[in-house]
């Protein structure tokens, strides 16, 4: 059992990205990420403020809550100090995100004396830190020593801050047993579990390994390691072939961090590249830079889920960066950055992570988000979009677009397979194929050469027989309509009256027109 | 008096002649269960109406389309429905006031679909080469015309990646002629009188010219559509009485 298993502690600073923003925790404060609360202080989780809400319901729950924008650069930026005061008690220190470290215990543990005196005194360490920032910060520290990271991470959860909470050796998958398997980081799965009728971890735990693996695919027996007290991947399960580690040298240095980001991307395509052609994929990267003088820098980075990219690294290696730069004058570099190298430290063989049963597809979401946040370097975000479905009466609303960064591809998917009832009063199918995003003038004319209008009961004064667009003059052969779009008439201000017709010209070409203010526009086109 | 809930009514109360056959739907899955040649693991599913238009059971890889004329967009729309098939994606580039409802009757995955727009003119062609790595079809309207260099670099682009780009301007603005052009009519409409009823089925001929695909020569296939994908036409229209009556005209 002990072979299997990495012993380790996990610090987390609670409510970090509120610490990070500087905000006083005895206010309510949410820090929002794509209109959701990302973290929140105390005091506004008193109130019911949770995180994953969104933010109308944040503000019902607490009116006076104080949103701000979540900033992972600054958040990174402002972990660095905590950093550099653990790299102080040992050198493998594993970032997984801004406020949640851990690190093994083997080594650190038996020179301090123990596990609760290490856990006692990097709880000590960080609340030093913390509170040098603003003193009640200071309190907000929990640490946690068990088997394998994911019990250590609840373990530091277990309690209140301040605190510190040792499970045993060997004792993981038992203090593991009462807790939900909602804490595993696999929707998906955790759905279908509960649905089973496996709501904890001891439930899960219990499963044989054979029919989990039979059943469930390498995700399962992920999970299943995780409720059992074990590593994810059993550990060392590869040793990273040395020629893996990809570096470049700057000559002459580097003196400016964007330089280093964009040569950190290229750098990071090729480690990528040449793991996709090995069938491996990284779940500890280490990047390491080395200044003309000699300094140099290891930060160890976890990845657990998240498609590891190489604009995920590039940032990784800006953040870095900056956080050295940041430091104080005596850890700070002096020179120009010579050496940038990528470590893939725990390697796994990829693809596993492929086969699924609740899940048929085949990682093309991952290759496509990838492509999107290319993209989005290559022309700036706001330039790539998803269509979603809204609903409405006008061909221009049933379907709107959303920034195709701002929601998840698999959810999205999902909606469309709930094809929604069509609105009352919408034009009936088929769509037209052509809407036009700023409708034309057109003018709709009558068998005296006058404009086609639209009374206050909804009909036509007169037959429409010439449609004039722009510079072209249509015949018109058939018409239907109108048909009226009154809506908001409860609100004198947004109130909007519209009736919209279908014509069919001699030429064969049919159009939607629509009537506002006596003025016809040409909404779409059946092209 | 302002209710016009009607309208739904109509909508789904006249079942749609166009949609496909059991007979149809079986006779199109055994071929593509089929084991194929070559040949035919190289093309792309083009809609079983288009059929005729191309020599090969489908379109090869590789090559751009143009379409043009009046219905050109719902022949783009079906181009790419077929090709992305139930696993591809789609992106529209550019494809100001695409309908996206019309789209999808068509067969267009809205689920996988990238909608990419206010590209800077110098970045366009990147952006259309970093998209064929991945996405299957490409949508494309350029407003301006492209030139021959980048032209070239985009057909070496999309043969290499086997993706299929469908250009909606009808190959106006390219600097040579694309490898299949598609030009569609609509011979008739029905379903619209005059002040009742609305646009329902519509008929199409649709000529393709090819360079490379068709060797040269000119196809034809007359085809049909209601509120759903494509249908071959059976020489004399179907419609012709299928009007909607007096009952569905306006009752306000």
């Amino acid at each position: 059992m002990e072979l299997q298993v990495t012993r380790m502690v996990v610090v987390r600073c609670v409510d970090w990205p509120v610490m990070a923003a500087g905000m006083p925790l005895g206010d309510p404060v949410a820090v929002m990420d794509n209109h959701r609360v990302a973290a929140c202080s105390p005091a506004a989780q008193q109130e019911g403020v949770r995180v994953g809400q969104r933010k109308r319901e944040a503000q019902r729950r607490c009116p006076a809550v104080q949103l701000i924008p979540f900033d992972s650069q600054q958040c990174r930026l402002m972990f660095e100090p905590v950093l550099t005061a653990l790299e102080e008690i040992t050198p493998r220190v594993e970032l997984h995100e801004a406020g949640l470290v851990g690190f093994p215990t083997r080594g650190p543990s038996r020179f301090h004396g123990g596990d609760r005196q290490l856990a006692e005194l990097v709880r000590q360490r960080v609340g030093e830190v913390l509170a040098g920032m603003s003193k009640e910060y200071g309190s907000s520290v929990q640490v946690g020593v068990a088997d394998g990271m994911f019990a250590a991470r609840l373990a530091a959860a277990a309690n209140p801050p301040p605190s510190t909470h040792i499970v045993e050796p060997g004792a993981s998958a038992q203090f593991l047993a009462p807790e939900p398997v909602t804490h595993i980081d696999n929707k998906p799965l955790v759905d279908l579990l509960i649905r089973l009728g496996l709501p904890t971890l001891g439930a899960w735990a219990k499963i044989p390994e054979a029919d989990v693996t039979g059943r469930f695919g390498y995700e399962g027996v992920k999970a299943h390691r995780l409720a059992n007290g074990l590593d994810e991947h059993p550990p060392n399960l590869r040793r990273p072939a040395p020629e893996l580690t990809t570096s470049t040298r700057f000559e002459p240095p580097a003196e400016s961090v964007p330089q280093c980001e964009y040569v950190a991307a290229s750098l990071a395509t090729r480690l990528l590249s040449s793991m996709r052609s090995n069938g491996l994929t990284c779940t500890r990267l280490g990047i390491e830079a080395e200044t003309e003088n000699g300094e140099t820098l290891v930060r160890w980075w976890r990845y657990h889920g998240a498609a590891l990219s190489a604009d995920l690294i590039a940032e990784r290696v800006r953040q870095q960066l900056d956080g050295w730069l940041r430091q104080d004058q005596a850890n700070r570099p002096r020179s120009g950055i010579l050496r940038i190298s990528l470590i893939p430290d725990e390697v796994v063989p990829a693809g596993g992570d492929q086969m699924t049963i609740w899940d048929t597809d085949d990682g093309q979401i991952d290759e496509v988000s990838r492509l999107i946040s290319r993209l989005q370097t290559m022309v700036g975000t706001g330039t790539v979009w998803v269509p979603e479905v809204a609903g409405g009466i006008g061909p221009s609303e049933q379907i709107e677009l959303v920034p195709a960064d701002s929601i998840n591809l698999e959810r999205e998917a999902y909606s469309f397979r709930l094809s929604p009832e069509p609105w009352p009063g919408h034009v009936p199918a088929p769509a037209p194929a052509r809407v036009f995003v700023s409708p034309a003038r057109a003018d709709l004319l009558d068998r005296q050469g006058a404009q086609v209008t639209v009374n206050g009961r909804g009909e036509l004064w007169n037959d429409p027989t010439v449609l004039v667009l722009g510079e072209e003059q249509f015949d018109i052969k058939s018409w239907a309509g109108p048909w009226l779009d009154d809506r908001w008439w409860w609100d004198t201000t947004r109130h909007r009256r519209r009736a919209r017709m279908q014509v069919l010209t001699n030429t064969t070409q049919a159009f939607l027109l629509m009537s506002e203010r006596q003025q016809w526009w040409l909404e779409a086109a059946y092209d | 008096m302002f209710d016009t809930g009607w309208m739904v009514k109509t909508g789904l109360g006249v079942t749609d002649p166009t949609s496909e056959t059991k007979q149809e739907a079986l006779r199109r899955l055994r071929r593509e269960l089929e084991p194929g040649s070559l040949a035919v693991d190289n093309v792309v599913a083009v809609p079983d109406a288009f059929a005729p238009l191309f020599p090969l059971p489908g379109l090869q890889r590789g090559r751009l389309v143009g379409v043009t004329g009046n219905g050109g967009w719902s022949v783009g729309y079906a181009l790419a429905g077929a090709a992305a098939g139930t696993s591809g994606w789609v992106a529209m580039i550019e494809v100001g006031n695409a309908g996206f409802s019309a789209a999808q009757e068509l067969g267009v995955p809205l689920e996988r679909l990238l909608v990419l727009q206010s590209i800077p003119v110098s970045k366009w062609a990147s952006v259309v080469a970093a998209l064929v790595e991945v996405v299957d079809v490409v949508v494309v309207n350029p407003r301006r015309p492209i030139n021959v260099r980048d032209a070239r670099r985009l057909r070496a682009r999309i043969q290499e990646q086997q993706a299929l780009l469908i250009s909606v301007d009808g190959g106006r603005h390219w600097p040579d002629k694309l490898d299949v052009e598609l030009e569609a009519k609509v011979n008739q409409w029905t379903g619209l009188g005059c002040g009742y009823g609305f646009l329902q089925h519509r008929e199409f001929e649709i000529i393709a010219t090819g360079r490379r695909s068709l060797s040269g020569r000119q196809r034809k296939v007359c085809v049909k559509r209601g509120n759903g994908r494509f249908v071959a036409a059976t020489g004399k229209s179907d419609y012709r009485d299928a009007v909607v009556g007096p009952s569905f005209s306006l009752v306000n």
